[in-house]
């Protein structure tokens, strides 16, 4: 059964990497590891009448790639604070493109990461689309969480 | 006094005590992680007339205390999702109070939750505002961050 946006989402994400970077990216079937120790996340948030996530799940020598191939360093030139620039470019370009195809108005967060070894959640949110694609050998995938109306454990002030 | 302290302040001691009925006080001390223990970074985004972010730095095991209370189960019984949606309901409260005090329309995002050992990053914002407390002998840490206009950079 095809997922929410499942086949634009794809769409989107081959041209932003095609057009920023030069890469050929090809989407993948399968289930995405994202129990690795090895994976660097990227986040932003749409806030308006569509409230979520969308998260990019990256492997670390993909995220040196990326990062060596957009400011032009030389093989091993990657810092954490480029990496940073290099991914919340890369996960600003695509969730600008998929904002575009959610209900207005809505708003485009800053993005957030977590680095090697650590994790991100979001709660109150539900996956609606996870879409996984392979580049330069490497797998990586893109998720769109959408926040959950049904609260099961709301705490008010 | 730096921009917002006043009301961190009284809007964390104010949550804590309706939610959690937990007396925190400010602390003196600067935030700091005991021999690299886990912290839990919440995380709420404001975008709108003013862009920016509150977040809330905790030690795993405060937090796990504060699902405990939440959600009246023994310490225990909280799993991680428990802990991480406690940790996310707080800041967005926080978050929340926050943005009441900024420009209108602002709105806030949900929460995210960052397991890390160096308190959560976000890159393109400064920091405007942070206040360390002090609850149950550990330190947890309230901080506003402000979208840099890249016009200024």
């Amino acid at each position: 059964m095809m997922q929410f946006l499942e086949s634009e989402i794809q769409q989107y994400n081959k041209l932003v990497w095609s057009t920023l970077l030069g890469f050929n990216i090809q989407p993948e079937s399968g289930a995405f590891d994202f129990s690795s120790k090895n994976i660097v996340t990227g986040s932003v948030q749409v806030t308006g009448k569509w409230n979520g996530v969308i998260t990019l799940y990256l492997p670390s020598p993909l995220v040196n790639d990326i990062t060596e191939t957009l400011f032009s360093l030389e093989s091993g030139g990657a810092c954490l604070e480029t990496k940073k620039d290099a991914i919340g470019e890369l996960i600003n370009m695509i969730g600008g493109n998929i904002k575009s195809m959610l209900p207005q108005p809505s708003a485009l967060s800053t993005p957030i990461f977590a680095m090697e070894g650590q994790s991100q959640q979001f709660p109150f949110t539900k996956k609606v689309t996870q879409c996984k694609f392979t580049c330069n050998g490497s797998s990586f995938a893109l998720s769109l969480y959408e926040q959950e109306l049904a609260e099961k454990k709301t705490v008010s002030a | 006094m730096q921009q917002f302290e006043a009301e961190i302040i009284h809007y964390t001691e104010d949550i804590w005590k309706s939610i959690l009925d937990l007396d925190v006080k400010k602390s003196d001390d600067a935030f700091c992680q005991l021999g690299g223990e886990s912290i839990l970074a919440g995380c709420v985004q404001i975008t709108g007339s003013w862009e920016g972010a509150v977040a809330l730095d905790c030690p795993v095991e405060l937090a796990k205390k504060v699902a405990s209370i939440m959600f009246q189960l023994k310490e225990d019984e909280t799993t991680t999702d428990l802990v991480e949606d406690g940790l996310g309901e707080l800041t967005n409260m926080t978050g929340g109070n926050i943005k009441s005090l900024l420009p209108e329309p602002c709105y806030l995002s949900l929460p995210a939750v960052t397991m890390t050992q160096h308190g959560l990053r976000i890159p393109g914002s400064e920091l405007i505002s942070t206040v360390t407390f002090k609850c149950w002998g550990y330190n947890f840490r309230v901080s506003v961050l402000k979208k840099v206009d890249k016009v200024n950079e």
